[in-house]
C-alpha cells in the first residue's frame, strides 16, 4: 500500500521586484529510488537583481537533477546532490560575467521517506514541524540569530539589543562562489508520526510571529497542503510590511 | 530542537562560530542578500563577542565568509571537483574515468560519477581537463551521463565550439560509449574505462 503524500508550494512577491525564491518538489518511487516518498529543494537567492533568482532556481533544479541519478544511502545521495548543486552553481557563474560572481542561494532538501525525514540545509531556510498543535523548527539556522541568542541567554546582550542587531539576518553559510563550510546532515531519519505535517520557507515568512503561524497551521491542520500553504502566505499578505521580503512555503503532508 | 540534536551532524568550524559581527552603518537602502566582503569582516579585532549594535537599519541578509586567510581561497577553486585521480574521502563513488593518452596532460586521469558529468577547462566541471589544451572549451565541452538505472554511459554534445569525436566519428547527439572507447576533445584524446555498468554498480552492494 502506497502512502499518499499530500504537497504544494506557493510563493509571494512581497515588496520585491524580482522574484529570488525558487522550489521543486520530485516524487520518489520503488522502482527508481527504492522506496515511496517525496524530495523536496526550496531556496533563497542572493547576488542582485538577476543573480539571486538564477542561483536559487540552479540550485534547486540540479539539486533534484543530480539526487535523481544518484544512488546509495539517502544521506550519501543529499550530499552528493548539494556538492552537484553547487558545481551547477560554480559553472553558471564561469560562464557568466562578473556581475553574477556573487549570486548565491540558501537550500533546504528534504527527503520524506517511511523511515522518516532526512534532509540538508545550508543558510537560514527553515524547515518546520507542525505536531500536536505546536510548530518547531528542526533544521539549523545558519544566520547570525542563535548566536545572538546564546549572546543573550549568556547576558552579554539584551534580547532587545538583539532583536534590532544589524547583522541578525547576515548568513554564516550559503552556496556560493565560496567553499562551503557550513551545512546540515541529518543523518538518522526524523521519525514523523501520523498527522505530522513538515513545512519549509525561505526566510519572508518571518514577518509572521511564531504564534501566528501556529495559529494558522491549527485552523487549517485538517485542510490540504495547498490551502495549508496559501493560508501562510495569505496570513503574510495580511500584515501588509512595507518591505515585504518574498516569500515561499512550502507544505508535505500525509493524507 | 534540542532533543534531536545528537543525531543531526553539524559540520562548521569552530573559528567561524566565533566570527565577530561587525558594524554595518550605510544600510538604509533596501537590500537582498548579499555576500559581504572580507575587508568588512576582518575589521573586527575582538573576534568572540557580538557587539550589541542598534540601529534602526533596514534588515539585509548578507554572507558572513570564513577567514580570508585559509588555504585556497579567493578563487573560483572548487574543491568538489575532482582534478586528477586522488580520490578524497568526501568525493562521490566513482563510476568510471577518463584518461588522457593523447595531447597536453597524458597519463593524467579524471574521475566520473553518478549522474552528469560536465568535461571541460574549468575548475566548475566535474570532469577538468584542465591540462593545457585551449581547444577544449572551459564550460560543457561534452556532457557524459551516467545512469544508474539503464547502467549505461552517454556522451552528448556539450556547448563546446570544437567537435568531439567518439571512436572517430563527430558527435551530433547523445551516443552510447562503451569501456575502452576513444573519445577525442580539442587536440587531445581520452580513453573512457567505465567501472560501473552491467557486472558491477556501487548500488549492488547497499
Amino acid at each position: 500500500m502506497r502512502p499518499e503524500i499530500d504537497f504544494a508550494g506557493r510563493q509571494v512577491h512581497g515588496s520585491r521586484e524580482t522574484q529570488d525564491d525558487y522550489y521543486g518538489f520530485c516524487p520518489l518511487s520503488t522502482e527508481t529510488d527504492g522506496f515511496d516518498g517525496l524530495l523536496l529543494g526550496l531556496a533563497d537567492g542572493m547576488g542582485g537583481y538577476k543573480g539571486g533568482s538564477t542561483a536559487s532556481r540552479i540550485v534547486v533544479e540540479s539539486f533534484i537533477e543530480h539526487f535523481c541519478f544518484s544512488r546509495g544511502s539517502i544521506p550519501e545521495r543529499l550530499l552528493s546532490s548539494l556538492r552537484a548543486s553547487r558545481r551547477s552553481l560554480l559553472e553558471e557563474i564561469a560562464r557568466n560575467d562578473e556581475s553574477l560572481g556573487h549570486m548565491g542561494s540558501t537550500l533546504v532538501a528534504v527527503v520524506w521517506s517511511p523511515a522518516g525525514l532526512h534532509w540538508v540545509s545550508v543558510g537560514d531556510s527553515g524547515l518546520y514541524l507542525f505536531r500536536d498543535g505546536a510548530i518547531q523548527r528542526i533544521n539549523a539556522d545558519h544566520s547570525m540569530t542563535p548566536l545572538l541568542a546564546e549572546q543573550v541567554a549568556q547576558g552579554e546582550m539584551t534580547a532587545e539589543e538583539a532583536a534590532h542587531h544589524p547583522d541578525r539576518h547576515a548568513l554564516r553559510s550559503a552556496i556560493a562562489a565560496r567553499p562551503l563550510e557550513i551545512y546540515e546532515l541529518r543523518d538518522e531519519p526524523f521519525v514523523l508520526q501520523r498527522g505530522d505535517i513538515v513545512c519549509a520557507a525561505t526566510d519572508g515568512l518571518a514577518t509572521l510571529s511564531p504564534d501566528a503561524v501556529t495559529e494558522r497551521l491549527q485552523t487549517n491542520a485538517r485542510q490540504s497542503a495547498a490551502h495549508i500553504a496559501s493560508a501562510l502566505l495569505i496570513a503574510v499578505n495580511e500584515i501588509g510590511k512595507k518591505k515585504q521580503d518574498n516569500a515561499t512555503v512550502a507544505v508535505v503532508r500525509q493524507e | 530542537m534540542s532533543d534531536n540534536d545528537e543525531k543531526t551532524r553539524i559540520v562548521r568550524p569552530l573559528e567561524q562560530l566565533q566570527r565577530a559581527a561587525t558594524p554595518e552603518s550605510d544600510d538604509a537602502d533596501e537590500t537582498r542578500k548579499v555576500e559581504r566582503d572580507d575587508a568588512t569582516m576582518t575589521g573586527g579585532a575582538d573576534a568572540h563577542s557580538i557587539k550589541p549594535i542598534r540601529a534602526g537599519g533596514e534588515e539585509k541578509t548578507v554572507l558572513f565568509r570564513p577567514s580570508p586567510n585559509r588555504a585556497g581561497e579567493g578563487t573560483m577553486f572548487n574543491p568538489l571537483a575532482p582534478k586528477s585521480e586522488s580520490g578524497g574521502a568526501s568525493e562521490d563513488p566513482v563510476v568510471g574515468w577518463l584518461v588522457v593518452v593523447k595531447g597536453p596532460g597524458r597519463g593524467n586521469a579524471v574521475r566520473l560519477g553518478y549522474g552528469w558529468n560536465s568535461i571541460g577547462r574549468d575548475a566548475s566541471q566535474r570532469a577538468c581537463l584542465d591540462f593545457g589544451d585551449s581547444q577544449i572549451s572551459r564550460l560543457n565541452h561534452a556532457k557524459m551521463l551516467y545512469d544508474p538505472r539503464a547502467r549505461k554511459f552517454t556522451l552528448t554534445l556539450g556547448e563546446g565550439t570544437n567537435p568531439t569525436y567518439v571512436r572517430g566519428d563527430a558527435l551530433l547527439g547523445p551516443t552510447e560509449v562503451l569501456s575502452g572507447d576513444r573519445i577525442q576533445l580539442g587536440d587531445t584524446e581520452v580513453l573512457f574505462l567505465g567501472l560501473c555498468g552491467e557486472t558491477f554498480d556501487w548500488q549492488d552492494n547497499t
